[in-house]
């Protein structure tokens, strides 16, 4: 595996208009990019839910339970259950 | 170039009779004349196909082997066995005709049940692919993936001598 591939330096978001009519006027006001504006806002909002994120990291680092089945099943975005009512994963694989 | 044949899971398990595999084998990879036949016929965008022309709601094609006999529904590029079955001796349409007969009976049942009712003479879409098809497409995918990073993850924690890690 290589890391050397460039990774690119800006990545575009996609925003409703009613979204990006907010973060236009707030730049404008707060005198700075727009850019800075999410990147700051976005920091902001996790750091004041972090509890809730680090729940929700610990609730799906449950789900792993060290079988193939629940990497899978989490990948796949589903439950342990759906995955084996559509035929479940080899677990020797 | 269209992908390979896929049955739903339905059709796998109570019309050709097969157990449901791990999702690590790919149902398209499913051994049966059936599949192998469909594969062949949607290959190629241009080879011209049969269409079932009793069932009107949607567009299924024919597909015969042997004595097997099946309707096949194209969407975005996967031709999806959605019905399968055997003909009976002497009657070499008899698979097409009890799936028109089953058609027509799922849009009486369909009719008496939704307002407005069906204007077609048939109603297929309980045999079309749905959610358990979903989930079965995403967890072979998954299952592929969690393949190829179990594979970075060890080459990353034990690298071959004189290479760095990850």
């Amino acid at each position: 595996m290589t890391l050397m591939e460039q990774a690119p330096r800006q990545v575009a978001v996609k925003v409703s208009p009613e979204g990006d009519k907010l973060i236009t006027s707030g730049a404008h006001y707060l005198r700075m990019s727009k850019k800075d504006l999410v990147e700051a806002a976005v920091a902001f909002y996790l750091d004041a839910r972090r509890e809730e994120m680090q729940a929700g990291m610990r609730e799906l680092l449950s789900e792993l339970d060290g079988s193939r089945a629940s990497r899978v099943a989490m990948l796949a975005g589903m439950t342990r259950a759906e995955l084996d009512a559509v035929g479940g994963a080899e677990e020797n694989d | 170039m269209a992908e390979r044949a896929r049955p739903t899971l339905r059709c796998l398990r109570e019309d050709l009779g097969l157990a449901v595999p791990r999702v690590d084998v790919p149902l398209d990879e499913t051994a049966h004349p059936l599949l192998a036949k469909a594969a062949e016929r949607f290959a190629d965008d241009r080879t011209p196909q049969e269409r079932i022309v009793a069932i009107d709601d949607q567009v299924l094609f024919k597909v015969k082997v042997q004595r097997w006999r099946d309707a096949v529904w194209a969407d975005a590029g996967i031709p999806w066995l959605v019905a399968a079955g055997q003909r009976e001796e002497g009657s070499p349409d008899d698979f097409y005709a009890s799936q028109a007969a089953r058609g027509k009976a799922a849009r009486a049942r369909y009719n008496a049940e939704h307002t407005p009712p069906m204007g077609s003479a048939t109603y297929t879409g309980e045999l079309l692919p749905g959610r358990e098809d979903e989930l079965r497409w995403r967890a072979e995918g998954a299952a592929r993936t969690e393949r190829r990073l179990r594979v970075v993850v060890h080459r990353c924690s034990q690298p071959a001598p004189g290479q760095p890690g990850c």
